[in-house]
């Protein structure tokens, strides 16, 4: 219970019960808020495979992924076969791409972001947890809860749009493989981005 | 020839291995038939950590020069089209970058620019393989990596006395600052894996840069 003392005592409204990050272990756990101020928890997903998304509208990265449509085809995508999609905004108050629930609101509009959820995490609880280096960086949990996939969305580290569709599809091609319960060949690479900003 | 990069200050741009984020800058070429672009070579990097987060790269001005082959037999004049793209970050924000650059060449003697002096300082500021400096072996041993450097040659290299930064991304975790300490005739360095490292480690290049001197070493290492 340290933790859950920890987390109170800074007044972070995310709790974090394990520390683990290696793939084929248990997914750490989490409690954080979303855009609409209703509480998310990984456990609310038991059986279903979860995808978290490191999220900064404001880093070109991202923007590279949200500009040419690519992000939200593979929330749509993974959405009808049935995979829950967290993403997730660790930017402190303050810090580049920080949004409070309003601005959330509006940039998940604007952008067309078909997430299941985009979790607050502005004290970086949750962020850290899974030790998430840049945005994007994308994680696969599977329907065991645990860790399948920690890295990159595709392979070419760029904030050129174009080589959107000329990319290896790292994180796709994980999913797949998760979903289709088979081992997934590149489970664990650097991702690139632009750093997190806890 | 090379292309020059000045940053503002309190802003980085990033080397080939940029650390935890951030990317290395770019450049697709638009050449005439025959003429063939080397590498854009990325001088000595510095290390710098901004919002918790450690990079590799460059502030103020970079120069990375690169080298040309024109056709055999070439006549008349060539034009030469760089697309540049590059990164630049602060510890707020990052701002890609991109500039489309065109020289033009003629046929004819080599005249030396104002700027042939910087290209100079610049290919100094390459690492380069030196005979004295290596060879580089590297072990994994209980979750670390073991770097080994036999530098025997004459002058003796001081490894104690370099900074030292992993060309290669995903293999050593940049947050770790690699000292390397003397070991009678070779120079070791225990160091902690990326938590992205491929198993086994096949290749590891290391760019070594003394401080008493402005000339930097490449020293590289391949799995036989």
């Amino acid at each position: 219970m340290k933790s859950i003392l920890l987390a109170t005592l800074v007044g972070a409204f995310a709790l974090v019960t394990t520390h683990a990050q290696e793939i084929g272990k248990a997914a750490p756990a989490f409690t954080a808020k979303n855009s609409k101020g209703e509480t998310v928890s990984l456990a609310d997903f038991k059986g279903k495979t979860v995808v978290l998304e490191w999220l900064n509208f404001e880093c070109p990265f991202v923007k590279k992924h949200y500009s040419s449509g690519n992000m939200q085809k593979l929330q749509t995508d993974a959405a009808a076969k049935g995979v829950v999609w967290l993403s997730v905004n660790s930017s402190a108050e303050g810090k580049q791409g920080y949004c409070n629930p309003e601005k959330m609101t509006g940039c998940i509009a604007r952008e067309g972001v078909k997430a299941a959820h985009v979790l607050l995490d502005s004290d970086g609880v949750v962020g850290k947890s899974y030790a998430a280096k840049v945005t994007p960086h994308l994680f696969v949990i599977n329907k065991e809860g645990m860790l399948a996939y920690d890295g990159a969305i595709d392979s070419k580290s760029s904030t050129d749009a174009a080589d959107v569709a000329t990319a290896d599809k790292l994180f796709a091609n994980a999913l797949e493989a998760v979903i289709a319960g088979k081992e997934v060949v590149n489970a664990k690479n650097k991702p690139y981005g632009c750093g997190v900003k806890y | 020839m090379a292309i020059r990069l000045v940053i503002d200050p309190g802003w980085h741009s990033y080397w080939l291995n940029p650390g935890e984020a951030g990317m290395k800058t770019s450049v697709k070429w638009e050449l005439p038939a025959g003429w063939v672009a080397g590498e854009l070579e990325n001088p000595a990097p510095k290390r710098f950590t901004g919002a918790g987060v450690v990079g590799f790269g460059y502030k103020g001005t970079v120069i990375f020069p690169v080298k040309f082959t024109a056709p055999i037999g070439f006549k008349g004049a060539a034009r030469l089209t760089a697309n540049v793209s590059w990164l630049t970050c602060d510890d707020q924000a990052c701002v890609p970058g991109n500039a489309e650059l065109t020289v033009s060449l003629n046929e004819g003697p080599l005249i030396a620019t104002p700027e042939a002096q910087l290209i100079d300082q610049a290919l100094r500021a390459v690492p380069q393989v030196r005979q004295a400096w290596g060879p580089l072996e590297v072990l994994e041993k209980e979750g670390t990596l073991l770097l080994t450097v036999t530098a025997s040659g004459e002058p003796k290299p001081d490894l104690g006395a370099c900074e030292v930064f992993p060309t290669t991304p995903g293999i050593i975790d940049p947050n770790h600052e690699i000292k390397f300490s003397r070991n009678g005739e070779t120079w070791t360095a225990q160091v902690p894996k990326s938590r992205y490292v491929p198993t086994p480690v096949r290749e590891l290049t290391l760019v070594v840069v003394p401080k008493s001197e402005p000339l930097p070493v490449l020293l590289h290492w391949k799995i036989r």
